[in-house]
């Protein structure tokens, strides 16, 4: 592996997987003084049974909790201040939140306003304004997730924040708290982990610290997403789902969102497809673009994605062919089980070549210098989903 | 994947790595709020000109309150009070700990001390006593093996007990590693062997053991391919700064994974053999990893199996029949403790019998082997070894280990 | 807009507490006649420090087992009360649930103890001579596919020894000497 001359990493989220990781929240809570956690859950937690088997496993514990269901729809400034309100007037010393996307978002601010005493979050600036250590939080994380839940980034309403001191310092990913069997979120979340993991492999800034989560993200997300056509979706393929995106969480820290990620984000902004189909379907170019920039796939993503067996007689010169193959074969098969609701590629999605000038004028605005070139040839890539040996 | 039915995963600590990474130290400390840090260190650390290094880096940027360099071998309760004393005398608001594993161990009591304002360490003995964040504590190892800058423990001996006290907390965790590759550059080339097999074996054990998890798992295979590349290099090119760096990472890298995923029976009879035998560590490490391979092969040789990749590449692997890859992987191994022999021009030992002390006499005579174990029964590390090990078995493993022999596989015993 | 905001306190598992007090006063009672009965057990009791005493059980108000060794060399067991013992060596679950997970044997000993499920406060040493007490006692105890899910490797004794061995302590477990 090529070292980079500089290297900083941080991750302070600890992940608790696997059966009965609910009971272990009280040892954790003790262990960091928490005794009145708040809860934020979304509507369906009561309807799933998820509340019960939380609250069963509070049972026999110190722990008393306070719970509030915030509204599904838009995080205002106003919510943020109410909640933060019950949190000061109750008496709670962490947040606990049950429930992804938006809602962690609302409890990130949430915390920030708690933990600093600011009542406007957006007064600490967009990258990394937050100096302190924050109130404890755990994450109860779904199968049903946006792959954010766990980083240091919120972005709600006209609030952009980054700042490693708002990730969770627990994740708990439980059989009775992953959620409800839908394919279509697992999906989602699964691509999402996926792309976030790929991309971390093949950028420049990769690095030892950061394959310990990009390599888990792939290997998670191909395992959940090859066995997600059982329906209903298969309980371990739910945990891995959910487990992906922590660790897509714990990439993405407290940085900057990569090129991928940004080039989803205009795509997804056409409304012709979904940020994660956006991502799955740049994925492959995405692989073979890199490798003709750094030279060579590494063999860890190869073995991510195909097993270490199978993987492992792959001269160095075909490994990103074949991993660009891989996501092809992946995403082909997905677009099959979907009944083509999952697009393999821009033109599934309604994309036609003269599309691509305006995506890629949408991503120059936020690209750095010598991106723009680079989106563009993923783009092209993309509209047929071709492989390009070449990479130009 | 191994995928168990419940892991933990979790490592706190930043790390800051690079050939100029103690230049951060001053910027790292004002995030963090303090202006006047303590260094803490030891002796031979000081003696070596490390602590020069570091002040020469930092001063001119921020106000260094003092420097305690008398850290003992074993960290004390003695010395966390007289250095917190310091502490206070001299108005600091942080710790950097320069050093091995007592140095960061004093520095983490210490700072239970000056951030809880009491004399009283061992009221914070135990596991999550210490419940809130403390003092900022930046830690810079100067060798390329203990890992200890990312674990959440610490253990000080009681002396007027004569007691080994563990204190374990999340709020131990330093709030970040400073890895520099001018600490490790001037290292001799024993101590560079043997620290780098130290973590080697951190990584292998982690992987192979029973608390492993995906997550060690990749930190693990990491950690041992970069040290299987980079030793070598590092060998024949002592002053290969970017290989001094990649072992520094290799080392964070496997205490990362032990300090989640545990380790096995090398380290229990490491343990027992530096208690009762005096010898290093690291050398203990070298010299046990392939008998611990071996002794657990009927449990975890699939695990052994994996590692031929990080050490001989993905062709090797593909290559190998899979039931050869175990074996081919404790071959490699013991290869490579040959090759670090050579080396050292014999200074490194391979086996028991070549161990010697400091005035040249045998540190291990074979008559000491049933001590050894009795020591190894108290120690804890054999919870997470996949095989139970009695008397019996102890004595096989050193006597196989004594002679430099490989185990013969036909005499362990196993389960009906 | 209106939040609901609800408490909710921590209830008990009436059902599982006693399950456990129950498993843990057996337990407890056989490690006393062990102490009393197998040769092995006695010499690991006669290297522990007199006065030593050691606590399993589940962590903060949960049911424990305390046993302490006294003048006569022998462990004695002290009841559920966590404060009877006066030194003690403490393995405790972290949750009840994870206590009854090992003690209806869906999960080994071993891997509790690799899955983060117990903490052991106090000496190491200690805890390692207790674990092999504690697996011995659990290869006299119980049948032998529910002791081979509680220790690694099971042994190989001699039938007779064994199961003499065992008759005495399940007569000295239900009577309590």
């Amino acid at each position: 592996m090529q070292l980079p001359d500089q290297l900083e990493f941080s991750c302070p989220v600890k992940l608790l997987y696997g059966r009965r990781a609910l009971e272990h929240l009280p040892y954790e809570f003790g262990a960091r003084n928490v005794r009145r956690p708040l809860l934020l859950s979304d509507e369906d937690a009561v309807r799933e049974n998820r509340m019960r088997a939380l609250t069963d496993a509070l049972r026999a514990s110190e722990i008393e909790l306070g719970a509030v269901e915030p509204p599904a729809q838009g995080i205002d400034l106003d919510l943020v201040h109410e909640l933060a309100a019950i949190y000061r007037d109750r008496d709670h010393d962490a947040l606990l939140v049950m429930g992804g996307g938006a809602l962690m978002d609302l409890a990130k601010l949430v915390n920030i306003v708690v933990s600093t005493g600011q009542d406007d979050p957006a007064g600490f600036g967009a990258s990394n304004g937050i100096a302190q250590r924050l109130k404890p939080m755990a994450l109860i994380a779904p199968a049903a997730a946006s792959g954010g839940e766990a980083s240091g980034h919120v972005k709600a309403d006209r609030i952009e924040l980054q700042s490693i001191h708002l990730m969770p310092d627990l994740a708990v990913i439980d059989e009775r708290t992953v959620g409800a069997p839908d394919q279509k979120a697992v999906l989602n979340a699964g691509l999402t982990a996926l792309a976030f993991g790929v991309e971390a492999m093949l950028g420049a800034k990769r690095n030892p610290m950061v394959d310990i989560y990009a390599a888990n993200a792939v290997q998670m997300a191909m395992a959940a997403l090859q066995s997600a056509a059982e329906m209903p979706v298969a309980l371990t393929t739910r945990m891995l789902t959910a487990s992906a995106t922590v660790m897509a969480g714990c990439i993405l820290a407290g940085k900057a969102p990569g090129k991928l990620h940004r080039l989803g984000t205009c795509l997804a902004a056409t409304g012709r497809l979904s940020f994660s189909e956006a991502l799955g379907v740049l994925l492959p170019a995405a692989v073979t673009l890199e490798a003709h920039k750094h030279g060579r796939v590494p063999a860890r993503l190869l073995s991510a994605l195909m097993g270490l067996e199978r993987s492992s007689g792959t001269p160095v010169g075909q490994r990103s062919l074949l991993a660009a193959t891989a996501l092809m074969s992946l995403l082909n098969d997905l677009y099959r089980l979907t009944e083509g609701r999952l697009p393999r590629n821009l033109r599934d999605a309604g994309f036609e070549p003269d599309d691509l000038a305006a995506v890629c004028a949408a991503f120059d605005e936020t690209a750095g210098d010598g991106d723009q070139d680079a989106a563009m040839v993923m783009l092209q890539q993309a509209l047929d989903g071709k492989p390009n040996q070449s990479g130009c | 994947m191994h995928m168990p039915a419940y892991f933990e995963y979790g490592c706190g600590v930043k790390i800051v790595a690079g050939h100029d990474a103690l230049e951060h130290i001053p910027e790292m400390l004002a995030r963090l709020g303090a202006k006047r840090p303590l260094i803490v260190t030891d002796p031979g650390v000081a003696g070596a000109g490390l602590v020069d290094i570091l002040t020469a880096a930092i001063k001119d940027r921020i106000t260094i309150g003092g420097v305690e360099d008398g850290v003992p071998p074993d960290s004390s309760i003695q010395t966390v009070v007289a250095i917190a004393e310091a502490y206070r005398r001299q108005t600091c608001d942080a710790l950097i700990a320069i050093g091995g594993g007592s140095v960061l161990d004093t520095a983490k009591g210490v700072n239970i001390l000056v951030s809880e304002d009491s004399d009283d360490l061992l009221a914070f003995r135990g596991s999550g006593t210490v419940k809130r964040p403390l003092r900022p504590l930046l830690a810079v190892p100067t060798t390329s093996g203990t890992g200890s800058e990312t674990t959440l423990v610490a253990v000080i001996k009681d002396e007027t007990r004569h007691r080994k006290m563990a204190f374990a907390s999340p709020f131990l965790i330093p709030d970040a590693a400073v890895l520099d590759s001018r600490m490790t550059l001037n290292l001799p080339p024993v101590i560079t062997a043997s620290t780098a097999m130290d973590a080697m074996t951190h990584a292998i054990e982690a992987y192979t053991c029973l608390a492993k998890n995906p997550l060690s798992d990749v930190g693990a295979l990491n950690a041992v391919k970069l040290i299987s590349r980079h030793l070598p290099q590092v060998m024949a090119t002592p002053e290969d700064a970017e290989g001094r760096l990649a072992l520094a990472l290799a080392a964070t890298l496997a205490g990362m994974a032990f300090g989640n995923s545990m380790v096995g029976m090398v380290h229990n009879i490491g343990h027992a053999l530096g208690g009762v035998c005096g010898v290093p560590h690291g050398s203990c490490m070298a010299m046990l990893l392939p008998y611990g391979l071996e002794y657990n092969h009927h449990k975890n040789g699939h695990l052994t199996a994996d590692l031929l990749v990080p050490l001989a590449g993905a062709d090797t692997y593909a290559r190998t029949p899979p039931e050869r890859r175990a074996d081919t992987v404790i071959h490699m191994i013991r290869e490579l403790n040959e090759s670090l022999h050579q080396a050292c021009e014999g200074r490194y030992p391979r086996f028991l019998k070549e161990v010697r002390n400091a005035g040249g006499a045998q540190a291990v005579p074979r008559d000491a082997l049933p001590r050894v174990v009795r020591a190894a029964l108290d120690d804890a590390a054999i919870l997470f070894n996949p095989e139970d090990l009695d008397y019996d078995d102890y004595i096989l493993v050193l006597e196989h280990a004594w002679d430099g022999r490989p185990l013969d596989r036909s005499l362990i015993r196993r389960g009906p | 807009m209106a939040l609901t905001y609800r408490e909710i306190k921590p209830g008990r598992k009436p059902f599982k507490r006693t399950y456990l007090t129950v498993m843990l006063w057996v337990m407890g009672r056989a490690v006393q006649a062990a102490s009393r009965v197998d040769r092995e057990v006695m010499q690991e009791v006669s290297e522990l420090p007199d006065g030593f005493a050691f606590a399993l059980g589940i962590v903060a108000r949960g049911p424990h087992m305390v046993l302490a060794k006294r003048e006569d060399g022998r462990l004695h067991y002290l009841g559920q009360q966590l404060d009877a013992a006066e030194s003690p060596l403490r393995l405790e679950f972290k949750h009840l649930e994870s206590g009854f997970l090992t003690f209806t044997f869906q999960e080994k000993t071993p891997v509790a103890v690799a899955r983060d499920r117990l903490v052991v406060d106090g000496e190491a040493a200690y805890a390692c001579a207790v674990v092999r007490i504690l697996d011995r006692v659990q290869v006299y105890l119980l049948p032998k596919p529910l002791a081979k899910l509680a220790v690694k490797r099971y042994p190989r004794w001699p039938f007779i020894m064994k199961c003499y061995n065992r008759t005495r302590i399940y007569w000295r477990t239900l009577l309590g000497y």
